[in-house]
């Protein structure tokens, strides 16, 4: 039908002789949003609210259970014209307001269709519990009572004497936080440290009581300044990713004018947090070690992360977001931006035709557009991130659990849409006539994925972590023991038979010496002498002399070398060798490395992951960064890829102990033992680069392997994350 | 406490509605369940079990009459009472089959006794036209009736019911049952004993109507519990003007065209509402359609049957409103009330959607062509199309109460139903009414000669092939039926034949008064006649004296229909009862179905067919006709659950207005 909105409906004798009217303990509240008026019925017994235009509620306002409704409807006509509802608009309404318990009707309400209805709700919770696992909010108490009778008290917490206190202790927090900064960044790292998380996790609980308290009162202190009571009845644990946390339903806030009050209500939380931390920071200061020092440090900083990276993100369904739809006086943000968004693919893409626009004002539409692209983009992106990070950190017990948790999130907010979709594309009436069209742009937007993701070819490469050694290298030891008598300086230049690095004296070698020779010229003497009177002495004598002579002549050698020579030619380097001077050396002592510095290698790391992938189809090409200096860069060429696992890391410096990429084994020391086998890689760094790589620093290789379409990366990646995990 | 007699008792006990169709992956299953369900080999458990009921012949044959009297006494007991087991089941078939043979003469068969079996498990029987359906039907409604709670039988029209209640009512009164029937022109009082007796013969117009006007006499008292309440507190009389008493059992004849075809037609029941404003505001608004002009002002969309105003119209639009105040003041209302008119101008044409006559417009249903005279286009489409022909205009009627026939069947506690053609329709009959279907051959082999369908590109080249068609086989001397979709097409097809000096008879809306008489006629040699579709459904085309030793009767059918149901209705109209006959379908690229339903694909053939005169058809261009049926099926199915689903919802959100 061309016509939008028709005036009749085929049903409309069904209502037509009614006189129903709300029930009679439903408030009425206005409200604006954006210019427009609207209303808020609110069924107190049960704390239900309908949000109704002024159209539908000019209507409603006339049902006094005397008027029928075919007479109201009449007089709407005759005094709005096109403003007044249709007849299919009013039944409509009057099923909204039916199935909320707002209405009255004079007939005995239909047992069976109630009981129905309750069914349908239960079920429908069920399937939310199920469909949402990692958001399960499990209701407990009805703290209402308690907060009327503290409410008094705690209410003028919110008024401006409120604001001022809590604006000089967050002053105070803040001047304290400011001066103690680097101790505040140095603790930061023991936050995760598994003895502090049993406290963290009071602490969050602290915080979060307070938070829902926080919230609770400023509804009742609003409601009570409204005249709309600001019920607030349920209390109970969320489910926040498995950790338990309280929450607290303060939905009557909705019902208030002023959209401050709402407002206020809503930042509540954050209020609270806030004045926490900055208590917290307060007492963290004054305290130097103990319980109660790491307890304030805790809260510190749960009240002031968690409060920035979730609940004051408008992007997430946390207080951000209904604080953000008040601002904007956009009621029901997020799910009109995403009826919005279909609303113009439906309009422009697929030229529907009669569709009916889900924004009030232009504005509206922006605001639309922007959230719902940005909040869904964030949404996949937090998914993600804490499915990787249960991965990484569930024990392997509870391990089986991601699967299933993926397998949901993939269910919920993948298949189920995508099943939707396709079945609204085949068969939905507002296609008839374009379905065509709607087919073919989808399967082109499908193509174009796929063409993207599957058949275009994107350079793919991967990052090994190394660190650069000379080629040749000589470490220079003490060969025997001596006082340091001259030495060459440390960073020069040397080649064999030229230097001598390091020139040491032995007074007790030299003793030996002189008394090995007059020892000698004894038994010269001896056997002279004897060759003339005994033949069978002088043998034994030249014989004593033979042995003689060899012990002079290995303390020759150990003299010699007390006069260390270089034994190739490069960099001499000792950066202590001043201090050597005149000191005692041992042999065997370390004294310095003779290295020919110009010609380096780089010898990276890979986990078993990549092996295969490396030595299949990397090419011998690369790129290297050096840690920390992220201008420079050059490249190099795999000289060979040590096909054997390896255990033992070229340098500590490539460990997990020190900040290196490749997991070590707590029980060695020393922190070179891998945790698994890895394979080595040497790289020739190009010797026309401009940078020079130093010896001993740690450089990232980015190894380029053959472009693959990224559909094909992103399996591999997933393929990884999963035999990482299982080792399979 | 006041008594309530059982039956009213029995009647508000009953739900109030079918259940909601399934959803997601409820729907699926559902749907799967009924694609295994065809696959149960049921006819071969039937045909076993018949033929266990076929040798109880002897048994029963033997008897006396007032043995055989007092066996059926001894059986209804056994049914009243719920005790009955299979063999009973079997013994009352075989009874009710020799009391068919003593008081009508015929003894039904083994398909007949089979037939009547899938109807006792609650299925619909496929039957070919002319296998005794009437007769197959006797069977599982005496076992119904001999339960006790009533028994509907439902036939197509009020004729069908006297003559089936009349026939078979010996059968029925042997057995110890009373049998009654209800016409349009029965009194309420009448209706009330009517409905009382054990087996009721009735059309789905009729028994639906009574419903709804109990319905009314309840008014909002809307179960059992609260009538009760009602009587205590004094309100005595209202149930005694009940006229039904529940729908307990229910056999439909013609299964496909109620249940299918006809179910989402809704029965209303009206009162008359003047209001001489509105009528005046249609005769302005009729006026005013006649000044805009097509094309520049409005644009007319014939595949959807819509109208669009041009911005250019919708400014001449305002200009021509702009002296006339009322009503023609709101924007909205005024576009709808041209909008009717448009649309009654454009897309309503006298001869084919309606008729004048007695200076009234009378409605004609475009694929039976039969006259509607009780029936109105709604939201002032009626009003609309009498102020384009300028006859008085009867105001808009206020509707009482409203049910569709789909919703109607679905309350029935037990409902089964027989029909010539039902396996196409197999999903819907499962989705909906949770029916299986059950093919159950002929007595005798059909011997029909399903010759491949004649294509032609374009539809003038339809009509003259059809003609030359008429003349080859009239020239042989066989009659020939030839079947249009509706009455506009068997006017002109009738017209074309006249040129040809070929003498026939045209059995459409218009000549209705004589249709079953054209019918019985249309067997004769040398006879040829133009009818639309569904014309003198029911009724035997019996061949002349002659006629089967030349071929029989040759069908045509001019059109594809919407379903091939349909078409096979067609052709199941001749070759009846082991009777020779052929059938064929001369159909043009034109045809609405294929244009509206594979309209690309028609493009194409037509095309690449551009220069072809003869016949196109080939296996690609048969496809594409199927393809075309099969979408139009499947949109018909997913409009009709779609009423069904608004329903449900609208029953969900208004039920403080009590049920419909």
């Amino acid at each position: 039908m061309a016509v939008e909105r028709p005036t009749f409906h085929e049903s409309w004798y069904r209502v037509a002789s009614l006189r129903p009217r709300l029930l009679s303990g439903v408030q009425v509240h206005r409200q604006h949003f954006r210019g427009q008026m609207w209303y808020v019925l609110e069924n107190s017994s049960n704390n239900e609210f309908s949000r109704i235009s002024e159209g539908a509620y000019r209507f409603i306002g006339m049902l006094d259970g005397r008027r029928t409704i075919a007479e109201v409807w009449r007089i709407c006509n005759e005094e709005y014209g096109d403003g007044a509802p249709t007849q299919g608009e009013v039944i409509q309404l009057l099923g909204q307001l039916y199935c909320s318990n707002l209405l009255y009707a004079e007939l005995a309400p239909d047992a069976e269709s109630l009981f129905n209805r309750y069914r349908a709700r239960i079920q429908r919770e069920i399937q939310g519990f199920l469909t949402n696992l990692l958001f399960v909010r499990i209701p407990l108490i009805d703290p209402d009572h308690f907060l009327n009778r503290w409410v008094g008290i705690m209410g003028w917490l919110f008024s401006w004497v409120g604001l001022m206190l809590w604006l000089s202790i967050i002053a105070t927090g803040l001047t304290f936080v400011v001066g103690n900064m680097r101790e505040l960044v140095h603790q930061s790292s023991e936050i995760l440290a598994p003895d502090n998380l049993i406290l963290l996790y009071l602490s969050i609980i602290l915080i979060k009581i307070s938070h829902e308290f926080g919230h609770a009162f400023a509804c009742k202190r609003f409601g009570k300044i409204n005249g709309t009571g600001g019920q607030v009845h349920v209390m109970g644990l969320m489910f926040l990713v498995f950790v338990p946390l309280p929450y607290v339903d303060a939905s009557s806030a909705w019902v208030f004018r002023t959209k401050w009050h709402r407002v206020v209500v809503g930042m509540a939380g954050v209020i609270v947090e806030l004045a926490g931390a900055a208590i917290a920071a307060i007492v963290w200061a004054n305290t130097s070690t103990g319980t109660l020092h790491i307890i304030a440090y805790n809260v510190m900083f749960v009240a002031s992360v968690s409060t920035f990276v979730f609940n004051a993100n408008p992007l997430l369904r946390f207080d951000g977001y209904y604080v953000l739809s008040d601002l904007l006086e956009i009621p029901n943000l997020g799910h009109r931006s995403r009826n919005y968004i279909y609303y113009l693919i439906r309009k422009y893409c697929w030229a529907v035709k009669g569709m009916q626009n889900p924004a009030n004002s232009p504005g509206e539409g922006i605001w639309f557009v922007f959230y719902g692209v940005v909040s869904t983009a964030y949404r996949v992106f937090i998914c993600v991130r804490i499915l990787l990070f249960l991965n990484s950190r569930l024990p392997k017990e509870l391990f089986v659990l991601v699967p299933f948790f993926a397998v949901s999130a993939i269910v919920t907010w993948v298949i189920v849409p995508m099943g939707r979709f396709i079945r609204y594309l085949a068969t939905s009436a507002d296609l008839t006539r374009t379905r065509g069209r709607a087919v073919t742009s989808v399967l082109g937007g499908l193509a174009l994925a796929v063409v993207g993701l599957g058949i275009l070819r994107v350079p793919d490469h991967c990052r090994v972590e190394g660190i650069v050694e000379p080629v040749r290298l000589m470490i220079v030891h003490a060969e025997s023991d001596g006082f340091v008598a001259g030495f060459l300086g440390s960073e020069q230049k040397v080649t064999p038979g030229e230097q001598t690095l390091i020139e040491a004296v032995n007074p007790r070698l030299e003793a030996e010496r002189k008394s090995l020779l007059a020892e000698l010229r004894s038994l010269q003497i001896r056997r002279r002498i004897a060759e003339m009177e005994e033949v069978a002495a002088a043998q034994i004598l030249a014989e004593q002399i033979e042995a003689l002579h060899e012990k002079i002549a290995r303390v020759d050698v150990e003299l010699s070398s007390l006069h260390l020579q270089p034994t190739l030619s490069g960099t001499w380097v000792s950066p202590d060798i001043e201090r050597t001077k005149g000191s005692y050396v041992r042999r065997g002592e370390q004294i310095g490395v003779v290295a020919s510095l110009d010609d380096v290698r780089v010898r990276a790391t890979a986990g078993q992951d990549l092996a295969a992938r490396l030595v299949e189809q990397a090419y011998e090409q690369l790129e290297i960064r050096v840690k920390g200096r992220p201008d420079a860069m050059l490249t190099g060429k795999i000289e060979k890829i040590l096909p054997a696992g390896q255990e033992v890391l070229p340098s500590e410096a490539l460990g997990y102990a020190v900040g290196g990429s490749m997991p070590t084994l707590l029980q060695d020391p020393r922190g070179l033992r891998t945790a698994e086998k890895f394979f080595e890689i040497r790289i020739k760094p190009a010797p026309d680069s401009p940078v020079r790589l130093l010896s001993g620093q740690r450089v990232l290789a980015r190894i380029q392997m053959p472009a693959k379409p990224i559909a094909v990366q992103w399996w591999q990646s997933l393929r990884q994350l999963f035999q990482r995990r299982f080792h399979i | 406490m006041a008594a309530v007699p059982s039956a009213t008792w029995q009647m508000l006990d009953q739900r109030a509605s079918g259940e909601a169709l399934p959803r997601g992956l409820d729907a699926l299953w559902h749907a799967g369940a009924g694609v295994a369900d065809r696959f149960v080999p049921r006819y071969q458990r039937l045909s076993r079990r018949a033929a266990r009921i076929l040798a109880l012949e002897k048994h029963f044959a033997n008897m006396a009459d007032a043995k055989l009297r007092k066996t059926a006494t001894e059986l209804r007991e056994i049914f009243r009472r719920h005790r009955d087991r299979s063999s009973d089941l079997e013994r009352a078939f075989a009874l009710v089959r020799e009391v068919a043979f003593r008081q009508i003469g015929h003894r039904p068969f083994h398909v007949q006794v089979a037939g009547a079996l899938a109807l006792q498990s609650g299925c619909i029987a496929e039957m070919a036209t002319g296998e005794g359906k009437t007769l197959t039907c006797t069977m599982p409604a005496t076992v119904a009736g001999w339960r006790g709670r009533g028994c509907h039988v439902i036939t197509a029209n009020d004729y069908l019911a006297r003559r089936d209640a009349e026939w078979m009512g010996r059968i029925y009164r042997f057995c110890g049952l009373s049998v009654s029937f209800i016409e349009q022109q029965t009194p309420p009082q009448e209706r009330k004993t009517a409905y009382m007796a054990d087996i009721t013969y009735c059309t789905n117009k009729e028994v639906a109507a009574d419903f709804l006007r109990d319905r009314l006499v309840l008014g909002r008292l809307k179960g059992l519990s609260s009538t009760l309440l009602a009587r205590i507190a004094g309100a005595r009389e209202m149930t005694d003007k009940l006229i039904q008493r529940g729908l307990h059992y229910a056999i439909v004849d013609e299964a496909d065209s109620i249940l299918i075809d006809e179910s989402v037609t809704p029965l209303i029941v009206s009162g008359h509402a003047p209001n001489q404003e509105q009528i005046q505001s249609f005769r302005q608004a009729a006026n005013i359609a006649g000044r805009l002009q097509s094309e520049t002002d409005y644009q007319v969309d014939h595949r959807y049957r819509d109208i669009e105003l041009t911005s250019q119209g919708q400014a001449h639009l305002k200009a021509l409103t702009a002296e006339i105040g009322g009503l023609w003041r709101g924007n909205r209302r005024c576009w709808e009330m041209v909008n009717q008119s448009l649309t009654a101008k454009e897309l309503y044409l006298r001869d084919k959607h309606y008729l004048v006559d007695d200076g009234k417009v009378v409605i004609v249903d475009e694929f039976t062509g039969r006259m509607m005279p009780d029936r109105t286009w709604r939201d002032g489409l009626h009003q609309a199309v009498e102020a384009k022909e300028g006859l008085q205009i009867n105001p808009p009627k206020d509707t009482y109460a409203r049910i569709s026939f789909q919703r109607f069947f679905r309350m029935y506690h037990r409902l089964c139903g027989m029909t010539g053609t039902a396996t196409e329709a197999a999903s819907e009959f499962w989705q909906i009414y949770r029916l299986g279907v059950v093919t159950i051959p002929t007595n005798r082999p059909c011997i029909r000669k399903n010759l491949p369908p004649i294509v032609l590109p374009t539809e003038s080249d339809k009509w003259t092939r059809i003609v030359q068609e008429v003349h080859r086989i009239h020239e042989t001397g066989r009659p020939i039926l030839i079947g249009t979709r509706s009455v506009g097409t068997s006017e002109h097809l009738s017209q074309l034949l006249a040129a040809e000096n070929l003498g026939h008879q045209v059995l459409n809306a218009v000549y209705h008064q004589q249709e079953a008489q054209i019918v019985s006629g249309a067997g004769l040699p040398g006879r040829i006649t133009v009818a639309t579709n569904m014309a003198g459904r029911g009724t035997d085309i019996k061949l002349g004296r002659g006629v089967a030793e030349l071929g029989g009767l040759h069908v045509i059918a001019a059109e594809p229909n919407e379903s091939a149901r349909i078409d096979r209705q067609l052709f199941g109209r001749g070759a009846r009862q082991g009777d020779p006959g052929s059938a064929q379908g001369i159909f043009s690229l034109d045809d609405e179905i294929v244009s509206r339903y594979a309209g690309n694909i028609a493009a194409y053939l037509k095309s690449r067919n551009a220069h072809a005169k003869g016949d196109i058809s080939s296996a690609p261009v048969r496809a594409a006709f199927r393809l075309a049926q099969r979408r139009a099926e499947r949109f018909a199915l997913r409009r009709r659950k779609a009423v069904l689903r608004t329903d449900h919802w609208l029953d969900e959100q208004l039920g403080f207005a009590g049920r419909e």
